[in-house]
């Protein structure tokens, strides 16, 4: 007996149960008829397989548009239905109004839909704006604290850093001034001692020199004062003889 | 405002389908109401591409969807999926799209031969060359055609099982049928696809392309 052609159907649509695809397997090897038209069933089905549509650019531009169009409608609708609420407080045919309204939506919501749609952009657009402001402006004003600090641990590091280089560096010259004033202390303290040394040397020969004067004179001196022990009346006459005069 | 606006969104957008419609009913919320849209748009577009065969008439089928989703808000009872209720809104909108057209001469009992769109803006385009492109189109367009010559409580059936990927069950309560109905009809429509596909010119093309 063959199986129907619904169960052929959950068969080639992965629809069947386990079991039941087994039993249907083992039926297919062995019957050549199902096997035909399980054939021509798939042979159908790749055929169908041919017309391949996606959600294309145009869906895909749609569905940024569509939620803000719908929006745009079901507000326009509801304007309407309460207009036909109104009206239909007098009492009129509500199916027919119902009718009307479909119609007249038919015909004139796109023109609505965009100029709410525009209305309904501009808004949110707006507050969104707004709100970004604010936060653009408070997260320049963090950044240009943020970066001012940075700034200012930069440039005293390098000021830090200048300052250390100049003092290094007037040590440095200091140091050399130092040094070359030592230096020149030092040679005209060599040039003192090699005066003092050359008048020492002139000083001590100058005495030398009246050492040998005066001793000659002493000598000199000596030798008259023996003459004169020598003769002493010679001496003392003359003496008195110079008194008398 | 912002954050109250942000944290106002986020809870709109973490609602199921269930909950915004519930929403749009009791508050007439039209955020919830453009998730809903948002949601869905993309997969009922499709389908009424499908089952229209044209893609500009598609796009106002759309717009007329949701527009009797609102308008008839009062009506949604919660004892099943919105989506469900949505798919059989959108199936009803095609039949009588379908039917209008058919009323003016723009459509004949048996099909119309070509004169649709394949719905060009939501075709997939994925191959790296102008040439596989055209054959693929060429073979969309085959199925197109093949499945306008359905009827359209056949193609129904297809286009939600096969393509949008609805479960039998699903789709008998998107139809208000029996679901071993859908089954059967889903079979039938099978068979009579294969005897369209097999008769027109480019059908092995199309078949021998998918099986490649």
């Amino acid at each position: 007996m063959h199986p129907q052609h619904e169960e052929w159907m959950e068969y080639l649509y992965g629809e069947i149960e386990p079991d039941r695809r087994e039993m249907l397997s083992g039926h297919l090897r062995q019957c050549p008829d199902c096997r035909r038209q399980v054939a021509a069933w798939q042979s159908a089905m790749r055929g169908l397989d041919g017309w391949k549509l996606t959600n294309g650019s145009r869906s895909a531009r749609r569905a940024l548009w569509g939620p803000a169009r719908w929006a745009a409608a079901v507000l326009v609708i509801l304007a309407l239905g309460f207009v036909v609420g109104r009206v239909s407080s007098a009492g009129p045919d509500m199916d027919l109004l119902e009718q009307r309204l479909e119609m007249s939506l038919a015909s004139s919501l796109e023109p609505t839909i965009r100029q709410n749609l525009t209305d309904e952009l501009n808004r949110d657009w707006l507050g969104i704006l707004a709100a970004s402001r604010a936060q653009l402006r408070e997260d320049l004003q963090e950044q240009f604290r943020a970066d001012l600090n940075e700034y200012a641990a930069d440039t005293f590091a390098a000021a830090y850093t200048a300052t250390n280089e100049l003092l290094a560096n007037l040590i440095q010259t200091l140091d050399a001034a130092q040094a070359q004033e030592r230096y020149r202390i030092l040679e005209t303290l060599d040039l003192l001692e090699q005066q003092r040394l050359y008048d020492d040397a002139l000083l001590r020969s100058d005495l030398v020199h009246l050492a040998l004067q005066t001793d000659e004179g002493f000598q000199k001196l000596m030798t008259v004062k023996d003459i004169k022990n020598n003769e002493p009346e010679v001496i003392k006459n003359n003496d008195e003889q110079v008194n008398q005069h | 405002m912002g954050g109250s606006l942000f944290s106002y969104l986020a809870e709109v957008f973490a609602l199921s389908d269930e909950e915004a419609m519930l929403r749009v009913q009791k508050q007439n919320d039209p955020q919830a109401f453009a998730v809903l849209n948002r949601r869905w748009r993309g997969r009922i577009e499709r389908l009424c591409v499908r089952l229209t065969g044209d893609g500009h008439r598609a796009e106002d089928i759309v717009q007329e969807v949701f527009t009797r989703i609102f308008v008839h808000r009062g009506q949604y009872r919660h004892d099943g999926r919105f989506s469900t209720y949505l798919w059989r809104v959108a199936v009803n909108a095609c039949y009588d799209d379908l039917r209008r057209r058919r009323k003016r001469g723009e459509l004949s009992l048996n099909e119309e031969n070509g004169n649709g769109t394949m719905g060009e803006g939501l075709l997939e385009s994925a191959e790296p060359s102008p040439e596989s492109a055209a054959v693929s189109q060429e073979q969309a367009d085959l199925v197109r055609r093949a499945l306008q010559k359905l009827p359209e409580h056949y193609r129904a059936v297809v286009v939600l099982r096969h393509y949008e990927g609805l479960k039998f069950r699903e789709i008998a309560k998107v139809l208000e049928i029996a679901e071993g109905t859908v089954k059967s009809r889903m079979a039938e429509a099978l068979n009579r696809l294969e005897r369209i596909l097999q008769t027109t010119a480019g059908g092995e093309k199309v078949r021998s392309a998918n099986q490649a």
